[in-house]
């Protein structure tokens, strides 16, 4: 890994990663330490990425293992997040707003799919991949993230 | 707008904070290898006078019949020297100029031909990596032997052994981590010569790959990273780099030690290349002549530099290679020597500190990362009436995470420690009187939900330790309705019940006809299995954090006290339960309960999790890092320190509270005058005023909630005015109470402030 591709990786990379750590984390500072080891493995990989969407991919996948590792881990299950420790941004509407604390008031499990679909545009097969898990698991934790962001938005949700 | 761009649009929004720069990265790492300093001891004083001074090394080598040993590239049998163009591998590589390189030897040898078949094989097999997705994190168990190489499937497999076998090369059979197997790196010598480096990972043949630096004296350039690989022929070795050679400038050099080397002055990078008989060996430079990319400076590379890199080297001591011979006990360093030993606590002390120190586990494997988080503890769990270690290694990433059930051996006299590790698993344990433990899974992939966290069931036999006799998993129908169709046995438990299904899975050590090894339960079914089973009681006791001073304890006859399990009878953090001349540091961890009574008189129980840690003083601070809530013996919910301490702005986030034995338990009395017992903890204590943290009690939501800090010496609750009086002693002995009431939406706001002062 050089300087330039790294530097380059930040830049495009490290706000998709904190998200998705967000959302799997529900914790704006466990999403940083995220963040920050997902690019210590780029810092030390010898991996050759072969382009910009491998090199995304990779990261997507270091990411969402990481936050495997945490939400299993012992300490982690011992901890109750406060609704403190999450982050609240300046949006520019209310209904932005409102969908934030939608989608950041759902389980995880759905929190996470529902990030990779709507925001990274991945298709189902791949989320499957990434999260370790079945197609048929990812198609109803979607689907039933939606019903629950429909009953939470209302108006606000078309479900198309 | 339709939902995706909605969620885009809101998303987008959301940002990380963290800053992150190359530099920082670099520091971290240099940290990082510090700690992992490797010890490069002088070679052998054959090996070094064979390669260490050109001319009495040829004499010797050819006096010795050993010419055939020397390095091609040697000063006195050179031949012309071949550079980077003819390192390329004859494969398809992305776009751009950059090429791969072999790292094995020149494009035409077999090692390099058999490297460009697999590197060529990977890309058409799994170009868009479909198969590497779908295989994910789980690794085939009998493609564990190929893990020098990108195997994750049995066809790879076979294509790389139909490849080494066409190539008449060998495959990497087993690799060492250097910082572990010192006398693997003592046959090398000190071929980093004046640079400074260490060797991070070596293979049964002797190929290796280190990381350096070297201090660069011309025109005072400063510090220089490379990093070097020597490729043993006859094995096919997948290591690669991209590189244009056309970007190089290159020539031969001959060093101040005599040895011939290829120097290649690249934009970025640098390449000095030696091609001995027996092993091809590249030096590769983090720097150009266009850009040097660490930030202490911003010279450009030159020729001369380069130059004196490969001086400041000594690579001809990487031929000929002496093929590694590990120690066949590498994983104990006794202390005592075994023999005599004759105390378990000895035995334990020395396997703690193997792994503290060395970074060395009980079963002789190096631990992935640093023990900071690892505790143990010394407690005969199994009711034999001797002392076993119970030592979990919590640290670094859950993949890497074990737990230990350790025996003392006492009649064992052969080599290496008197021990036998009972069991070993994922580090979530629970002992029963029973004769039974049980391990967590580290993971809840299945479909168990809420309704059980999976894990293995171990049964403890005299003699034989604990043998894992079960696994058990379940399914939770309510929230993976469709994982079992209806003609599973399962649908139809689940059809009967109506509610959860439990899953029982002997293992052949149960000895049980094949039709009882899998059972299917309703909830019923397996309450009245685990009654069949006779668990007992689980069994807690403290447990230690992995530190020398923990480590001393035990050898001077620490007694551990039971823990969580045993706590509501006798508080086992009481200073009398605690060993007065424990030296500073020691920490004994445990946990209290304490009632709590909210609305309607429902009764509550807070398990405060706690410890006391030695001052060296003969007394003891004592903390608090967390607390939970429970209800009938269910977890309601958790109160971290450090939540609270983060919600409170507190810039010391320690994660603990700290005060005296006498006040570091929370009080729970009611605080906000609605009946309900709230929270108040001490966080800090100063010379005279501590911080306190407070939780109240949402009836509505049914759970405590972080509401406020206040700091003082002394705190009074006025039912008659309805408000919190706090007094806290300031400079010069003056004295302020601040008097709090809660306003109409429930928030605790200032509504006086008395001060009184000597002068007053």
């Amino acid at each position: 890994m050089d300087k330039e591709t790294f530097t380059r990786a930040v830049e495009q990379h490290q706000n998709s990663i904190y998200r998705l750590a967000l959302h799997a984390l529900g914790s704006g500072a466990d999403a940083e330490d995220v963040v920050q080891e997902v690019f210590l493995r780029l810092f030390r990989t010898d991996t050759a990425f072969e382009s910009e969407e491998h090199l995304r991919r990779w990261l997507l996948r270091v990411g969402a293992n990481l936050c495997r590792d945490v939400l299993k881990s012992p300490w982690r299950r011992r901890r109750a997040p406060l609704p403190e420790s999450l982050p609240s941004p300046p949006f520019e509407r209310e209904d932005q707003r409102e969908l934030y604390e939608a989608v950041m008031a759902l389980e995880e499990k759905y929190r996470t799919v529902l990030y990779l679909f709507y925001y990274e545009d991945l298709p189902v097969r791949e989320i499957a991949g990434l999260l370790g898990l079945g197609t048929s698991a990812v198609t109803t934790r979607l689907s039933r993230g939606r019903e629950r962001l429909k009953a939470a938005l209302k108006e606000g949700w078309q479900d198309d | 707008m339709t939902d995706r761009d909605r969620y885009k649009e809101t998303f987008s929004q959301v940002h990380s904070r963290r800053e992150l720069n190359w530099e920082e990265f670099e520091h971290m790492e240099r940290k990082r290898k510090k700690y992992r300093p490797l010890r490069l001891l002088a070679a052998a004083a054959a090996v070094v006078l064979l390669v260490g001074a050109p001319t009495m090394g040829a004499i010797a080598a050819n006096f010795l019949g050993l010419g055939d040993l020397l390095p091609v590239s040697w000063g006195i049998r050179a031949q012309p020297l071949r550079g980077l163009e003819d390192l390329v591998l004859p494969v398809k590589s992305g776009d751009g100029e950059a090429r791969p390189l072999s790292l094995s030897g020149y494009a035409d040898t077999p090692e390099s031909r058999a490297l460009a078949e697999w590197v060529q094989f990977q890309a058409d097999y799994d170009p868009d990596h479909t198969i590497l997705d779908s295989v994910g994190n789980t690794l085939d168990p009998s493609l564990a032997q190929y893990n020098a190489y990108l195997v994750y499937t049995p066809e790879m497999a076979d294509r790389l052994k139909e490849i080494a076998e066409k190539y008449g090369l060998k495959l990497h059979s087993a690799s060492y981590d250097a910082a572990q197997h010192p006398e693997l790196t003592e046959p090398l010598g000190n071929f980093l010569g004046r640079a400074n480096g260490q060797v991070g990972y070596l293979y049964e043949d002797g190929t290796f790959h280190a990381d350096g630096w070297a201090q660069l004296t011309t025109d005072d350039y400063g510090p220089v990273e490379f990093q070097l690989q020597r490729s043993v022929k006859g094995t096919l070795h997948d290591a690669l780099v991209y590189l244009d050679p056309g970007q190089f400038t290159q020539w031969d050099y001959t060093t101040q030690r005599g040895l011939r080397v290829k120097l290649a002055l690249g934009p970025e990078r640098s390449m000095i290349l030696v091609d001995f008989r027996d092993c091809f060996v590249t030096v590769l430079v983090l720097g150009g002549v266009e850009q040097y990319v660490d930030a202490a400076t911003e010279h450009a590379l030159t020729s001369a530099h380069l130059e004196e890199l490969a001086d400041q080297l000594d690579l001809g001591l990487l031929s000929p290679v002496v093929t590694p011979q590990p120690d066949p006990e590498p994983i104990h360093t006794p202390n005592p020597p075994a023999g005599e030993r004759t105390d378990a606590r000895e035995t334990y002390a020395a396997l703690l500190r193997d792994l503290l120190n060395s970074g060395v586990l009980p079963d002789g494997t190096p631990a992935e990362e640093d023990p900071d988080y690892d505790t143990f503890a010394v407690w005969d769990v199994d009711g034999d009436d001797r002392e076993e270690l119970i030592l979990l290694h919590i640290s670094g990433i859950t993949a890497g995470m074990t737990g230990y059930v350790i025996d003392f051996d006492e009649g064992y006299t052969g080599g290496g420690a008197p021990i036998h590790i009972q069991m070993s698993d994922y580090p979530m344990f629970t002992f029963y009187s029973g004769g039974y433990m049980t391990a967590g899974a580290s993971h809840n992939q299945g479909y168990a939900a809420e309704v059980l966290w999976p894990y293995a069931l171990y049964r403890h036999t005299e003699g034989d330790g604990y043998t894992r006799i079960a696994t058990v998993d379940a399914w939770d129908p309510d929230r993976w309705p469709d994982a079992f169709g209806p003609e599973s046995e399962a649908w139809q438990v689940h059809q009967r019940s109506g509610g959860a299904v439990y899953f029982v899975s002997y293992t052949y050590a149960a000895d049980l006809p094949d039709d009882r090894r899998s059972l299917v339960l309703d909830r019923e079914g397996y309450d009245a299995w685990l009654e069949e089973l006779g668990l007992g009681e689980a069994v807690g006791f403290d447990q230690l954090p992995l530190t020398e001073a923990n480590i001393a304890a035990i050898e001077q006859g620490l007694s551990f006290r039971p823990g969580a399990a045993e706590s509501l009878l006798a508080d086992s953090l009481a200073s009398e339960n605690l060993p007065a001349d424990a030296s500073q540091g020691v920490t004994v961890l445990g946990s209290r309960d304490l009632p709590l009574t909210v609305e309607g008189g429902r009764s509550l129980t807070l398990r405060v999790h706690r410890r006391a840690v030695a001052s060296g003083y003969g007394y003891w601070d004592y903390g608090v890092e967390s607390m939970e809530v429970l209800e009938n013996g269910e977890l309601l919910q958790t109160l971290n320190v450090l939540d609270a301490q983060e919600a409170s702005g507190d810039s010391v986030e320690s994660g603990w509270t700290q005060g005296w034995e006498s006040d570091y338990l929370p009080e729970c009395r009611d605080l906000n005058f609605d009946g309900s017992d709230d929270i108040r903890l001490l966080e800090r204590r100063g010379v005279v005023n501590g911080r306190y943290l407070h939780w109240l009690w949402n009836s509505e939501k049914g759970r405590f909630e972080y509401a406020f800090t206040l700091a003082g010496y002394d705190f009074e609750v006025d039912w008659g005015t309805k408000q919190l009086r706090t007094t806290a002693r300031g400079s010069a002995s003056s004295h302020t109470t601040e008097v709090y009431a809660y306003d109409k939406n429930g928030e605790l706001t200032l509504v006086d402030t008395i001060s009184v002062s000597p002068d007053d």
